[in-house]
């Protein structure tokens, strides 16, 4: 019995090896990239709970700094050179238009049995002339409006089986793209 | 690790809070479990579970109380609704701490996830066949789990698991009586596979009778094949 126990120590150490190295982990303010770092330091308004998280997603590093501002929750994504990658908002269902919250329910209807929203977020990627910072403090502003995407954290049952994945769509609701996450078990806290 | 020192203190204060209760028995609990998931909706849960006195004679120390086997059969209802049915042994012979039991359990729970926090309810329902008499033991209990770095819970990283519980048992014997049960766990997801969870669980037992205390010093193995 003993034997097996450490066998099975071992196994799980092995197993640990070949899992895809995904992490968001919090760093202190100086590791964050320098220029994006200064951003944050003249907004209109202090914000609020400012964190700052490294992102380790496969071979793809990121930093990610997370805040609240009038209200809203803000993840902004950077590069490891801190070139602005996104800007996301936390919302809520109510709050994705109707025309595009119909097509994106249409999408799910269609490709699953079931599913439930864990958590949405609009996108704001820089499209437009603006500097990263003058971006960033003209969503800071007023992001009505302006986002390019949703990203939808979903639980869904299919045929197959039941999954956590993240689902991106267009401003207009039209789907893009969707990569399965992985979710904590929950055998810990069950008995 | 920037946790480690409010999560000692809340430690630190809660031992302190319930050693002013008099007759606080101080005990530990072991356990390792592993379950496997078989089919879609199926999946199998074993566990064994220590438990010992870590003040017998008043005195800091050892002494092991009993030994529990278990199975858990858990089917997948929807996406969090979750229906388990279990059998449990007890064995106290072996230890001559009294007599053991079979239980048979029956559990609902629906979970919730709300950004990185899950919540959980947990609904049981127990018949505990002992020697002498069967106790019907109803619970719920209120869980909370949520990742401390960052909002997912990743290989390496580690974890707070809290939870409040009230019981309520009856037989023909004994008048009902009502148990609270407080618990605050830190684990670590080890890798894909293992937890490692520790933690204090304060038991308030038959506070309508005649209340007793009991804090456990929780430490668990969760392996997942």
């Amino acid at each position: 019995m003993k034997y097996n126990i450490i066998i099975l120590l071992f196994w799980s150490c092995l197993l640990q090896a070949q899992t895809k190295n995904e992490k968001e982990e919090r760093i202190p303010d100086f590791q964050f990239p320098k220029p994006a770092y200064n951003y944050f330091n003249n907004t209109k308004k202090p914000l609020k709970r400012l964190k700052f998280f490294k992102e380790i997603d496969g071979k793809n590093k990121s930093y990610e700094a997370k805040f609240k501002y009038n209200k809203l929750h803000y993840s902004v994504e950077f590069d490891t050179l801190g070139k602005l990658e996104d800007i996301e908002i936390i919302i809520k269902q109510k709050h994705i238009p109707e025309g595009a919250l119909q097509q994106i329910t249409t999408y799910f209807k269609t490709n699953f049995d079931k599913y439930s929203f864990i958590k949405i977020q609009e996108q704001y990627i820089n499209k437009t002339t603006k500097t990263d910072t003058d971006f960033i403090n003209y969503i800071l502003e007023n992001p009505i409006g302006k986002h390019t995407h949703f990203e939808i954290i979903a639980e869904i049952k299919s045929e197959k089986d039941r999954l956590f994945k993240e689902f991106t769509f267009k401003f207009t609701g039209e789907f893009e793209k969707s990569r399965p996450i992985s979710s904590s078990s929950y055998e810990h806290a069950l008995f | 690790m920037r946790y480690f020192k409010p999560l000692l203190f809340l430690l630190l204060f809660f031992c302190l809070s319930v050693s002013g209760q008099n007759n606080l028995t101080l005990m530990g609990e072991s356990s390792i479990s592993v379950s496997h998931k078989a089919t879609k909706n199926y999946s199998v849960n074993f566990a064994a579970r220590s438990r010992y006195f870590l003040n017998p004679d008043d005195s800091f120390g050892y002494k092991q109380q009993q030994m529990d086997v278990y199975h858990f059969s858990t089917f997948k209802l929807n996406i969090n609704h979750d229906l388990s049915l279990g059998i449990y042994y007890r064995n106290r012979d072996l230890f001559n701490t009294g007599s053991g039991e079979v239980r048979f359990t029956q559990q609902f729970n629906y979970k919730k996830q709300r950004h990185s926090f899950r919540f959980g309810h947990r609904v049981r329902a127990e018949q505990r066949i002992l020697d002498t008499k069967t106790i019907f033991r109803q619970r719920y209990r209120f869980a909370v789990d949520f990742p401390l770095n960052g909002e997912k819970l990743d290989v390496g990283e580690p974890y707070l698991f809290c939870a409040l519980e009230g019981l309520w048992s009856f037989s023909k014997k004994d008048t009902p009586e009502f148990d609270e049960r407080t618990m605050t766990q830190i684990g670590w997801q080890i890798s894909e596979t293992l937890k490692l969870q520790t933690g204090l669980e304060y038991r308030l037992e038959a506070f309508n009778v005649l209340a007793k205390h009991s804090l456990y010093l929780l430490t668990s193995a969760v392996l997942k094949l």
